[in-house]
C-alpha cells in the first residue's frame, strides 16, 4: 500500500521520480569565471574545462577544491583530449595539441597539428572533436554557417573529417548540419549528433560512414576538392520524405536513430558509451546531453543488415541550463558541462558545470527497444506485473520526415499500428509484440503506460522511439 | 538615418516641396541651437523671418558645408548631416503643417520596443512605450535599437497598383506577423533563424493599411516582406514607392532663397595687442576671451551647458590669453581642423577650418605669444615613468580624482584626458601651469599641489611630465575605473591573449595585448604580425556575446595596419611552403609565434617595452635550419629599426624596434 502511494505521487512528479535514482550534484563557480563549456577532460583530481571565451580552467576537486586558468587566447574550443602526454584541444581554425613544460601550473606550447578547412568569420563555423579511433586518427565535425560570411564562403562546412598527426586531412563525409557531438563507441567506429533545422528533419545520431552524405546540401561542392572520399550526391530533390531522398540520392546515408523534436529534447550534442555500468541497468547505451531540454538522454543501437539501427529513451531531465559536453568522472559520475550562448535552453543558468549520479537503485524502466522479425521485444530493468497488461496502453505508431530546405519537418504519413499478440518472458523482462505491418525506414514510437512492476510501480519512462530502417530477417 | 540623410542631398539638388520630418527633430534642433554655441551670435528664439526667406534642404546644406566654403566668417562648426537638419527643422519651425490624411508622404512610420522576448508569440503593446520611432523607407531590422529582445513595427498604407490576387510572403527571425486593413492576416511564429509564412489575398487596387510587428529574443534577426501579384509571377520586394504615410511637413516659401552668412562687426576696441584684434575680427572673441577682452554674452553663458561639477571650464570655452605660448603648434592645427579636441564636456562646438587656414593661425598665434622656452622636455627614464605614474594614482596627487586617463575615468569628475596633454602642452608653461594654477587660469578648479618652488617639487612636476610622454601607452595609475564596458579586456599582469576575428585580417587571429599598453595582433590565416595599437586593448563583444560573431575593431589609438607580402623568404634552393607550427609562452607570458617556411623554422616574439616619448615593440626573430631573408611590412608613421630587408643566419636571432 505504502509502494502504491508513492507511486502515484511519483507520477504526479516525473522530475522527482527520476531524482531518486539519478541524483543531480551542482559544482559551484567562482565569481569572475564564466564557464562556458566547450570541452571537459578529466585527468586525476582535476578536471580541464574548455570554454567557449577562449580559456582553459583547470579545476581541482581534490584534497581542495581549487581553479587555475591554465591557457588564454584559444579560439572557442569545443572539444578536448588527452594522448601521449599532450592535451588536444579543437579550435574553430584548427586542431591543436598543447603542454605545460616548465610545470607552472599553465599551458606555455601549443603545437598546429592540422588546420585548413576554411573559416568565412561566421558565427556558426562551429568546430567540434576530436574523436580518436585506433589506426591513430583523429575526427572532427564542422558546423556549416548561417547568416554573414565575412571573409567569403569557404569550403568543408558540414563535413566530417578524418585527420593524421602529420597534419594530412579528408573529408569522410557530407551533407551535416550542426553536429555538436562526435565521438568513438567501444567498437573503434565514430558516430556524431546533429540538429534540426534546414535539411535536417529532427536530431540525430549516426555513425559517419566514410564516403556517405546525410542530406545537407551547403557544403556539397568541396566533394570535388582533391581530400574529398565523398562522390558528389548531384542534384539534391527539396521536398519528398526522407526515405525517398535515400532511395534517390547517391550516398545519401539515413541516421541510425532520429531524435524526434520536443518529445525528447530538441538539441542533441555530445555523448558517451557507459562501458562500465556506471548508470547501473544502462551499461552498454549510449549517455547523450541536450542543448536545449538540459537533459540527459540515452540510446541503445542494434546492427541490422549491415546497418546501425537503434531507439532512444528519457533519462534524467532537469539540470541547470543546456549541455553542450559529458564526460565520465572517475566515480562513475557524468560531469555535464552546460552553456546556452546564443541559443534558448530548460533551466535556471546560462552556463556551468553539474554532474548526475547514480545512485545505485534500480527503476522500473522500459531498458530497451529491439527490432524483430515481425515486431518489437521490449526489454525492462526488473519484471513487470502480467496483470498490469491487461490495464496497459500499449501504443505504436509510426512516421518518417521531409527532407526540404525548410527549418525541420514535423512528423508525416503518421500511423498508428495494431498490436497482434503480446508475450511476456518467463522471468517477466522481456515483452515481446507482434506487429504484422511495420515500416522500414520509419520511426516507430512504442508507449507503455500503465504497466507495472512486480512491486507495483509504474515506468520511469513509459516511451522509446525506435528508428527502424531494415527489419531483421 | 540613412534615409534622412540621402533625403537632405535629394532636397538640396531638387525643387523645394514640402519636406517630410520628424517630430524629434525640432526638439533635438532647439538643443543644438541652445548648447552648441549659437547663442554666441544669435538670439535664443531663433533667426527673426528666417522662415519666409529659406527652405529646409537649403539651409541644412547650408549648415553642414565645410570651411572651404566660407571665405569670411566661417560656419563650419562640424555638424553632421542629421544635426544640420534638425537645426533646419528648428529654425523653419514656423512652416510647420500637420499630418495629411489627404496628402500622404512616401514612407512607412516605425516603432522599436526594447521588452524581453522569450518565447515565439505575440507581446501585448498596450501601455508600452517605444523606445526609438520614426519613418523609413523599407521593411527590416536596420531600425532596430539593440541586437537582442526588441519589437519593431511598421505601419504605412500600401498601395496595391491592380485589384486580383495578391500573395505576401513574411520572413524573419525570430517571429513575425502581418495585418491588411486591420486584420491579421500572416502568423510567422518561431524562435529560429529567418522562417518564412505566406498568404494569398484578394485585394482592390488602392491604398491598404498595412502593419508588420517583428520580434527578436537572441542570436541574429532578420526580417523581409515580398508579394506577389497580378502581372509577376515571383515574389519580389515591396518598392519603396509603394508605402504612403501621413507625415508633418515644412512648406517651404513661395520663393526661397540661397542662405548666405550674416555681417559681422566686432565691438572690441582697436589698439589691443594684435592676436586679439585679428581674434576679434574673426569673431572667435564672440565665445573666448582673451587678456579680458571679449567673451561670451550674459544671454548665451546662462544658456551654454556642459559639466557641472567641472564649473565655468565645464561648458564656458576657454580664455585665450598666451594661447601660443601655452598649445603645442601641431595641437592647435589639429584642433583648428576639428581633428583633435581637449574638451569633450563642453557641448558649444568651435569653428573647423581648412587645413590651410589652421596652419596660418597657429603659425601667427606662435609668433606673437611665444617667448623664449627655457626649459624643453625633462630627461626619460623608466623610474621618471614609475614615479609619474604612482604621483598621478591615488596614493599620490591623486589627479585621477578629477581627471581621465587614456579615455578611462577615475572615480570623480572627468576633467582633461592626462594622456593628451604631452602632445597638447608646451613643456615650460606645462610646468609652470603645475606650480601655480591660479595665476596662469585665475578661478581655475585646478588645486595648487606644489605650494614651494624646491628640487622636489621640480622633480616630481617633471616626472609627471615623462610620465604623460607616453601618451596613449602610459601605465594607468591607481584608482582608475578600468572596465568601462563588460566586455572590454583589461591588460594587467601578463599578456592578455584573445584568439577572434579582427574586422579586415581573418577568422583566425590571436590578438596580444599588454600591461604597457601597447598592443598587437597576429593573422594566423596569413601569418602575419598585422595590427598594432596604443592606449585600451580590446571590446571582445563579438566574441563573446551572443551568436553574432562579428569583427573585433581595435579600441585605444594610434592604430597602424601592417600589410605587405608574407615577410620571409628562404635563400637557396628547396621549397618555400609555409604553415603556423603553433606558439609557446616565455616566462613573462609573451608569445613566440613558430612558422615553418620551407625547411627553416622562424621564431617570432614581440613585446612591448616604454621608450622615450611614447612606447615601442621589440619584434625578435630566430631562425633555425636555415637562412631566411626578412622584409618585414611597414606603415605609414612607422619607423622600423634596422631597416628593411636583411637576411637572418641559421640560428641567429635579431630584434626589430617598431616606433610609431
Amino acid at each position: 500500500m505504502v509502494i502504491l502511494l508513492l507511486a502515484f505521487a511519483w507520477q504526479e512528479s516525473l522530475a522527482l521520480s527520476e531524482d531518486v535514482y539519478f541524483e543531480i550534484l551542482d559544482v559551484p563557480v567562482p565569481d569572475g569565471i564564466v564557464l562556458e563549456v566547450g570541452g571537459l577532460l578529466p585527468l586525476g583530481d582535476s578536471l580541464f574545462i574548455a570554454t567557449r571565451r577562449g580559456e582553459i580552467w583547470k579545476y581541482q576537486f581534490n584534497p581542495e577544491t581549487e581553479w587555475h586558468l591554465w591557457a588564454e587566447g584559444l579560439q572557442e574550443p569545443l572539444g578536448l583530449m588527452e594522448h601521449e602526454g599532450w592535451i588536444y584541444v579543437v579550435q574553430r581554425g584548427e586542431l591543436s595539441r598543447m603542454r605545460d613544460r616548465d610545470a607552472d601550473g599553465r599551458m606555455d606550447d601549443l603545437e598546429t597539428v592540422a588546420d585548413g578547412w576554411g573559416m568565412s568569420g561566421n558565427y556558426h563555423e562551429y568546430a567540434f572533436g576530436p574523436a580518436r579511433t585506433s589506426d591513430g586518427s583523429f575526427w572532427m565535425t564542422l558546423n556549416k554557417p548561417f547568416g554573414e560570411e565575412y571573409f567569403g564562403k569557404v569550403p568543408w562546412r558540414g563535413w566530417a573529417i578524418r585527420l593524421q598527426s602529420d597534419g594530412t586531412w579528408e573529408g569522410v563525409a557530407a551533407g551535416l548540419r550542426s553536429p555538436a557531438g562526435v565521438g568513438t563507441a567501444p567498437w573503434d567506429e565514430v558516430f556524431y549528433t546533429d540538429n534540426q533545422g534546414e535539411w535536417c528533419a529532427t536530431g540525430k545520431f549516426t555513425a559517419v560512414g566514410e564516403g556517405s552524405f546525410h542530406g545537407h546540401p551547403w557544403g556539397v561542392d568541396s566533394c570535388d576538392l582533391p581530400r574529398s572520399r565523398v562522390t558528389h550526391p548531384g542534384e539534391i530533390p527539396d521536398g519528398g520524405s526522407v526515405n525517398e531522398a535515400a532511395a534517390t540520392v547517391p550516398g545519401y546515408q539515413l541516421p541510425a536513430v532520429w531524435i524526434p523534436w520536443d518529445l525528447l529534447g530538441r538539441s542533441p550534442s555530445d555523448f558517451l558509451w557507459d562501458t562500465q555500468g556506471n548508470f547501473g541497468p544502462y551499461r552498454g547505451q549510449v549517455m547523450v546531453g541536450d542543448q536545449y531540454s538540459a537533459e540527459v538522454f540515452r540510446i541503445s543501437l542494434q546492427k541490422v543488415a549491415g546497418r546501425w539501427q537503434g531507439a532512444c529513451y528519457p533519462l534524467r531531465k532537469g539540470l541547470k541550463a543546456g549541455i553542450t559536453r559529458l564526460a565520465w568522472a572517475e566515480d562513475g559520475s557524468l560531469w555535464c558541462g552546460m552553456t546556452t550562448r546564443g541559443w534558448p535552453s530548460l533551466g535556471t543558468a546560462t552556463e556551468g558545470l553539474q554532474r548526475i549520479r547514480w545512485t545505485g537503485k534500480t527503476p522500473f524502466d522500459l531498458l530497451e527497444v529491439r527490432s524483430l522479425a515481425d515486431g518489437f521485444a521490449l526489454h525492462f530493468t526488473l519484471p513487470l506485473d502480467p496483470a498490469s497488461l491487461e490495464t496497459a496502453e500499449l501504443q505504436v505508431r509510426s512516421w518518417t520526415y521531409n527532407h526540404w530546405s525548410t527549418y525541420g519537418s514535423e512528423p508525416v504519413d503518421e500511423t498508428v499500428h495494431s498490436i497482434q499478440t503480446l508475450q511476456l518472458s518467463a522471468e517477466g523482462t522481456q515483452l515481446v509484440l507482434t506487429i504484422p505491418d511495420l515500416r522500414p525506414g520509419f520511426v516507430h514510437e512504442i508507449s507503455a503506460p500503465g504497466l507495472l512492476s512486480t512491486s507495483g510501480l509504474p515506468l520511469l519512462h513509459d516511451t522509446a522511439w525506435y528508428t527502424l530502417l531494415s527489419m531483421p530477417q | 538615418m540613412l534615409f534622412l540623410s540621402t533625403m537632405v542631398v535629394f532636397l538640396a539638388c531638387q525643387d523645394a516641396g514640402p519636406f517630410p520630418v520628424v517630430p524629434t527633430q525640432a526638439a533635438e534642433g532647439e538643443n543644438l541651437w541652445r548648447e552648441t554655441g549659437c547663442l554666441a551670435c544669435h538670439e535664443r528664439k531663433g533667426i527673426p523671418g528666417l522662415e519666409q526667406r529659406l527652405e529646409v534642404g537649403a539651409l541644412a546644406g547650408f549648415l553642414a558645408q565645410d570651411a572651404s566654403a566660407f571665405s569670411d566668417l566661417p560656419h563650419a562648426f562640424g555638424l553632421d548631416a542629421e544635426e544640420a537638419l534638425a537645426l533646419s527643422v528648428w529654425l523653419l519651425r514656423k512652416q510647420w503643417l500637420p499630418g495629411d490624411p489627404e496628402q500622404l508622404q512616401p514612407g512607412l512610420a516605425w516603432e522599436c520596443f526594447e521588452l524581453e522576448i522569450e518565447d515565439e508569440g505575440l507581446p501585448d503593446l498596450a501601455g508600452l512605450k517605444a523606445a526609438a520611432s520614426g519613418w523609413t523607407d523599407g521593411i527590416g531590422v536596420d531600425e532596430r535599437t539593440r541586437d537582442d529582445h526588441f519589437l519593431l513595427r511598421f505601419r504605412a498604407n500600401l498601395q496595391v497598383p491592380e485589384s486580383g490576387e495578391w500573395s505576401f510572403q513574411l520572413s524573419s527571425d525570430d517571429s513575425s506577423w502581418l495585418w491588411l486593413d486591420g486584420v491579421q492576416v500572416l502568423v510567422n511564429e518561431a524562435l529560429a533563424p529567418m522562417h518564412a509564412a505566406q498568404v494569398t489575398l484578394p485585394l482592390v487596387a488602392g491604398s491598404h493599411a498595412l502593419e508588420v510587428r517583428m520580434t527578436e529574443a537572441a542570436g541574429g534577426e532578420e526580417l523581409e516582406l515580398q508579394w506577389q501579384g497580378p502581372g509577376f509571377s515571383e515574389f519580389a520586394p515591396i518598392p519603396a514607392e509603394s508605402f504612403w504615410v501621413a507625415r508633418p511637413v515644412l512648406q517651404p516659401p513661395e520663393h526661397p532663397r540661397a542662405p548666405v552668412p550674416p555681417s559681422f562687426s566686432s565691438s572690441i576696441p582697436s589698439g589691443s595687442d594684435p592676436v586679439t584684434n585679428r581674434l576679434a575680427r574673426a569673431g572667435c572673441l564672440s565665445c573666448h576671451s582673451r587678456n579680458s577682452q571679449g567673451g561670451l554674452s550674459e544671454i548665451a553663458r546662462q544658456n551654454f551647458v556642459g559639466v557641472e561639477d567641472l564649473g565655468s571650464e565645464g561648458r564656458i570655452p576657454p580664455a585665450l590669453d598666451q594661447v601660443g605660448r601655452r598649445l603645442r603648434p601641431e595641437w592647435i592645427q589639429d584642433h583648428l581642423r576639428g581633428e583633435r579636441r581637449a574638451r569633450p564636456y563642453v557641448r558649444a562646438r568651435c569653428v573647423e577650418l581648412t587645413a590651410e587656414q589652421a596652419k596660418s593661425w597657429a603659425d601667427f598665434l606662435q609668433g606673437f605669444d611665444q617667448q623664449p622656452l627655457d626649459g624643453g622636455e625633462p630627461p626619460f627614464s623608466p623610474a621618471a615613468v614609475a614615479q609619474g605614474q604612482t604621483l598621478a594614482g591615488l596614493r599620490g596627487k591623486n589627479c585621477i580624482a578629477c581627471h581621465s586617463v587614456g579615455g578611462l575615468e577615475g572615480p570623480g569628475i572627468p576633467g582633461m584626458d592626462l594622456a593628451l596633454q604631452h602632445e597638447r602642452l608646451q613643456p615650460t608653461w606645462f610646468q609652470e601651469w603645475l606650480a601655480t594654477p591660479t595665476e596662469h587660469r585665475p578661478g581655475t578648479r585646478m588645486p595648487s599641489f606644489w605650494p614651494r618652488a624646491t628640487p622636489e617639487a621640480r622633480a616630481e612636476q617633471a616626472a609627471l611630465r615623462t610620465w604623460m610622454s607616453l601618451g596613449a601607452a602610459m601605465p594607468l595609475p591607481e584608482g582608475l575605473v578600468t572596465a568601462p564596458g563588460a566586455y572590454v579586456l583589461e591588460t594587467s599582469g601578463r599578456p592578455r591573449l584573445h584568439g577572434g576575428v579582427l574586422v579586415d585580417l581573418s577568422a583566425r587571429c590571436l590578438a596580444v595585448g599588454s600591461v604597457e599598453r601597447t598592443h598587437y595582433a597576429w593573422d594566423f590565416e596569413n601569418l602575419q604580425l598585422a595590427w598594432i595599437w596604443r592606449g585600451e586593448f580590446l571590446d571582445v563583444e563579438g566574441t563573446w556575446r551572443g551568436r553574432n560573431l562579428k569583427p573585433l575593431q581595435p579600441l585605444g589609438e594610434d592604430h597602424l595596419v601592417l600589410q605587405g607580402d608574407f615577410p620571409f623568404q628562404v635563400l637557396g634552393d628547396g621549397p618555400d611552403t609555409r604553415k603556423l607550427l603553433g606558439w609557446r609562452l616565455d616566462e613573462e607570458g609573451w608569445p613566440t609565434i613558430r612558422i615553418q617556411v620551407g625547411a627553416v623554422e622562424v621564431q617570432d616574439t614581440t613585446r612591448a617595452r616604454y621608450a622615450s616619448d611614447g612606447s615601442v615593440l621589440v619584434r625578435t626573430l630566430r631562425a633555425l635550419g636555415g637562412a631566411v631573408a626578412v622584409d618585414l611590412p611597414g606603415a605609414p608613421g612607422l619607423r622600423l629599426t634596422p631597416a628593411m630587408p636583411f637576411v637572418l643566419q641559421d640560428g641567429e636571432s635579431r630584434e626589430v624596434i617598431y616606433r610609431w
